[in-house]
């Protein structure tokens, strides 16, 4: 199982499977990508909309406009770039048709939503019941990572802070491939066992 | 380890684009069949989220996207342009290279005609032509015997008129 491995010849990003798949009309297929990208949008959309409910109702109807121009995407370019500019648009619609004018709070430099500053990661548009669940979760997070044993720690910060590939992480670990593999996937799951109590209590969306 | 483990650990390499496309193409339609690996799916995201700060959104958001989304006409987009790409990759320089091989033919031939030698003009004959002298009734014996040679349905002895009037016989 170990054995050394190339990168996969033709890697295909879940995104555009789960496209093509709602795009032959699989609704679930649509679900996973918003149970994927609901946070990155509600955030990006914060830096417009200032209050928690309608932040959700726009990122909704982002989500929906997105649904509705679907039989339109030809993957020319990364779905999750698509995405933004339909939330962007959504919601300066909104704010206009509000009579409000659209201004940007902090920086939106990145289509890719990875280059907000420090002081995004400080939630600034939750309720307080929000806020205080996704602090015990942020805080839960960062107890279980640290809590991993070693190797499966660097696999799983390679990969989620650094981006690292399993290629590029393996060579950073001297060990094979699938071995990242394999350590990638027990830090997650040794994360959500931690997690899962929290969310049954606080955070689990309803529908999952 | 478990067959749902080994299933969950490749769920976990195709978040990770680390799976070839068979490989993807099968575990995202296990995934949306399997109520256990969508869970993890959910868990795992909000998880990189939580790493990456992205924040909750509230417990009923995604119960209240699926009955919206229920509400929607399902889309079906036309596969077709996705399949004939690659035809079309292949089409497109083709025609051109067509395209230009033609001009390129037609303008050699426009351009380097003159300097080939033309042929001289035609002396001009003074001589009279010599027109084709037919017997009509040779005609006529003569397409009989085709008739009946090939078996027409039409009787040999059936008169015929010829669709041209040969000159006399001078």
């Amino acid at each position: 199982m170990d054995s050394p491995m190339q990168n996969p010849p033709s890697a295909r990003d879940a995104d555009a499977l789960l496209v093509e798949r709602a795009q032959s009309g699989d609704q679930r297929a649509f679900e996973l990508l918003v149970v994927k990208y609901q946070r990155r949008i509600a955030r990006l959309l914060s830096r417009l909309i200032r209050d928690p409910a309608e932040i959700e109702d726009v990122t909704q109807e982002a989500f929906i406009k997105a649904y509705r121009a679907l039989a339109n995407f030809r993957g020319e370019s990364a779905f999750y770039t698509w995405l933004y500019r339909i939330a962007l648009n959504t919601a300066k619609n909104h704010l206009q048709a509000q009579g409000r004018r659209p201004s940007l709070v902090g920086d939106v430099a990145d289509e890719d939503g990875e280059t907000l500053d420090a002081a995004a990661l400080v939630p600034d548009y939750h309720t307080p019941e929000t806020e205080l669940a996704n602090r015990q979760i942020v805080s839960t997070v960062n107890e279980a990572v640290s809590d991993l044993p070693e190797e499966l720690r660097t696999a799983i910060t390679l990969r989620e802070m650094e981006g690292l590939s399993y290629e590029e992480i393996a060579s950073m670990m001297d060990c094979p491939i699938g071995t990242v593999r394999s350590r990638i996937f027990r830090a997650r799951e040794a994360i959500a066992a931690r997690l899962r109590p929290l969310l049954s209590a606080v955070g689990r969306d309803k529908r999952w | 380890m478990t067959n749902q483990a080994t299933t969950n650990e490749r769920l976990s390499a195709l978040m990770d684009g680390e799976l070839d496309n068979a490989q993807a193409q099968a575990v995202i339609s296990e995934l949306l069949q399997s109520g256990e690996m969508q869970t993890a799916w959910y868990e795992w995201h909000m998880q990189q989220d939580s790493q990456h700060g992205h924040p909750l959104l509230s417990p009923d958001f995604m119960a209240a996207f699926t009955s919206r989304l229920h509400a929607e006409p399902v889309v079906v987009a036309p596969q077709r342009l996705r399949r004939a790409r690659p035809v079309r990759r292949l089409l497109v320089p083709l025609t051109a290279a067509a395209s230009v091989a033609f001009i390129g033919v037609a303008l050699w031939q426009g351009l380097y005609r003159p300097l080939t030698p033309a042929p001289a003009p035609l002396a001009v004959v003074s001589e009279p032509v010599v027109t084709a002298q037919v017997d009509p009734e040779a005609v006529r014996a003569y397409l009989s015997a085709h008739r009946e040679a090939a078996n027409s349905p039409l009787s040999a002895a059936e008169p015929m008129q010829l669709a041209f009037q040969p000159e006399a016989a001078h």
